[in-house]
């Protein structure tokens, strides 16, 4: 368990304090999620490396399950515009791009920077090339291979999961 | 444009550029890279069908939140873990009996002020952290819960006012060893004895 929270607990309380906009909050959302993963060994020992995007998933669901219930309850809050149910569609997106978080941290370094840059930090083609010292081109095709790979690896896992549904 | 977008059609031609597809995808080409791409796609559908999975993958990329990739433990929640661990922890203890462990849990009743205590006596750091449920005192009643060692000295876990309906829960922390603890008590704010 200490070793699980050493590794993922930054992450999981950093999203779920985004949204939930609430430290404390955010801190029950982590332990709540920690203790689910306590329950669900099974997910911690397939060693497919998806842990990350497992306890962010959950973290997600606790999240919007809180602000259901919040909604659904009849109180004076109901007035509250700025605590706008949380829309199906755009949640259940989020939780399918959760799984490419472990395929990004699993690229090799090189293409793994490239990403970060031009997704994460809101860096330009000539930001990046400059940021990491590599000509435009370079940048460029390392996007190419990390893309091809991402594809893959996502596809596979797909196709891995249709089959243990099976 | 270019002639070589009808060259394309048997989806045969060198001119596939899977680069500049990647590219258009990330919304990373230039103007006239975009044109020149644009002008092959309206003749490909085998660069087509390529665009829209790289699209797929690009759009993917995008819906994942940024703090996924941080690492590590968060700078300054370490108590989260304590409290996780104490819950991992404390259920099986509670239902084995055992004393001496990480995890103790203590209950009592006072005859004399009728007030009852449910405590979980864990360890925390080189301390004890202490929940507990309090009921039976009079609302507005100012407590302490204090935590005896096998001296005698009394630490305080925390105060507070006891609420309306006579019923409270509480968390606190004393800097006892979990072995030293000898027991936990209530005060009232005349330092009487509500409950031990």
């Amino acid at each position: 368990m200490r070793e699980l929270y050493e590794k993922h607990a930054a992450a999981v309380l950093a999203y779920a304090e985004r949204l939930t906009r609430d430290r404390g909050a955010a801190e029950d959302v982590l332990q709540e999620t920690m203790l689910r993963a306590w329950r669900h060994p099974d997910v911690l020992r397939n060693g497919k490396g998806s842990v990350r995007g497992w306890l962010m998933t959950v973290a997600q669901r606790i999240v919007i399950d809180r602000a259901r219930a919040l909604s659904a309850r009849p109180t004076e809050q109901e007035e509250d515009l700025g605590a706008a149910p949380p829309q199906r569609d755009h949640s259940g997106r989020v939780i399918e791009a959760l799984e490419v978080i472990d395929a990004i941290r699993d690229l090799p370094e090189e293409q793994k920077a490239v990403i970060m840059h031009l997704y994460f930090c809101d860096s330009s083609l000539l930001d990046s090339s400059s940021a990491l010292d590599v000509p435009k081109g370079t940048v460029k095709s390392r996007a190419h291979y990390a893309l091809r790979a991402l594809r893959k690896s996502i596809s596979g896992s797909v196709n891995t999961e249709g089959r243990a549904a099976e | 444009m270019r002639e070589d977008g009808d060259m394309n059609l048997d989806g045969m031609s060198m001119d596939h550029d899977i680069e500049q597809l990647v590219a258009l995808a990330m919304g990373l080409s230039d103007a006239s890279d975009r044109s020149a791409a644009e002008a092959h796609l309206a003749g490909c559908p085998t660069c087509r069908q390529e665009l829209q999975e790289l699209r797929e993958i690009d759009a993917a990329i995008r819906r994942v939140p940024p703090e996924a990739f941080l690492e590590g433990p968060p700078a300054d929640a370490d108590l989260v873990l304590q409290r996780v661990l104490r819950e991992v922890r404390a259920p099986p203890r509670l239902r084995s009996g055992a004393a001496a462990a990480s995890s103790v849990w203590i209950s009592g009743a006072d005859a004399r002020t009728g007030a009852e205590l449910v405590a979980a006596v864990a360890e925390a750091g080189h301390g004890v952290r202490l929940t507990a449920v309090v009921v039976g005192v009079p609302a507005g009643e100012r407590c302490t819960l204090v935590v005896i060692d096998r001296t005698g000295t009394r630490y305080t876990a925390v105060r507070w006012i006891a609420p309306e309906c006579g019923a409270g829960g509480v968390q606190g922390s004393a800097p006892v060893r979990i072995d030293d603890v000898v027991a936990v008590a209530v005060l009232a704010a005349d330092g009487s004895g509500i409950i031990s």
